[in-house]
């Protein structure tokens, strides 16, 4: 199965993990291209951040395992794009 | 000042600095002040004692202080993100991250207090039978830590200076009533 593109909802702790640690330990992902790490939200001791990842072929086993290994919590699978080529995500209804 | 250090870094820098040389000169004038104000110097050995004695309880203690705090904010953590117990945190890179924190920071601290605690024993053979000169060290010392300190935390550099000499001056007084070393 070739993933082609992941979105993940991730938090962590404000003061540990840094942004900068998350994203060391996904670059080190097999096929991984880019990412980008948005924060979504900062509370008093959290930070929600939304991560997106691109490339061919993602061990996404390796990147939860990665993401989680540095102390940030993977929350959800929000988006997963797979195949040959890329396709547009439907829009969330209600 | 400290660029290439992240926030976080110079701030526990800053802490076992302070902490050390504080505990290292103040631990010394309680034990050695009775001795130093009669005019004694305190031998080599006995020195070196009584600085690694102040310098390795320090480095127990804070070694524990610090990572009972740390691992109070993993719980904390833990708690925020959902996670039923902090052991996934503790299990994770943050887990050696806290330990190595800890460590270093006690051992720059242990360090800090054994260099700190050997400014007033040290300066006594400099001028012996002059009892003013080890305690006016350590006052300077702890002076010069004062301003530091002042001047880094952005606060009123002669007041910080005040209220280290201030403590010093009331601790040495203790030292020389308690008579510790006898």
């Amino acid at each position: 199965m070739n993933i082609r593109r992941i979105v993940l909802d991730v938090d962590k702790a404000i003061a540990r993990p840094s942004l900068l640690d998350v994203a060391k330990a996904i670059d080190t992902v097999t096929g991984v291209e880019a990412f980008d790490i948005t924060v979504t939200e900062i509370d008093l001791e959290t930070v929600g951040t939304i991560i997106t990842v691109e490339g061919v072929d993602i061990d996404y086993e390796s990147l939860i395992q990665r993401i989680e290994s540095t102390g940030a919590m993977v929350h959800s699978l929000d988006e997963l794009v797979v195949g040959s080529r890329d396709v547009a995500g439907a829009e969330r209804r209600r | 000042m400290w660029p290439a250090l992240s926030a976080g870094a110079r701030h526990r820098i800053l802490f076992a600095t302070a902490l050390g040389f504080s505990d290292g000169i103040l631990t010394a004038l309680m034990l050695a002040a009775g001795r130093l104000w009669v005019g004694d110097t305190i031998p080599l050995d006995l020195t070196l004692r009584i600085a690694a004695a102040g310098a390795l309880s320090g480095l127990a203690t804070l070694f524990l202080a610090e990572y009972a705090r740390l691992r109070l904010e993993m719980s904390r953590a833990a708690a925020q993100l959902n996670l039923a117990t902090p052991n996934r945190l503790i299990s994770s890179a943050l887990g050696r991250a806290i330990l190595e924190e800890a460590t270093g920071t006690a051992m720059l601290s242990a360090l800090c207090s054994f260099l700190g605690a050997l400014i007033p024993l040290l300066t006594a053979p400099l001028a012996p039978g002059v009892p003013a000169v080890p305690v006016a060290a350590a006052l300077a010392a702890l002076a010069a830590l004062g301003s530091t300190l002042g001047r880094v935390l952005g606060g009123r550099l002669v007041l910080w200076a005040l209220a280290l000499v201030g403590t010093g001056v009331v601790i040495a007084a203790m030292g020389i009533w308690l008579n510790v070393l006898g």
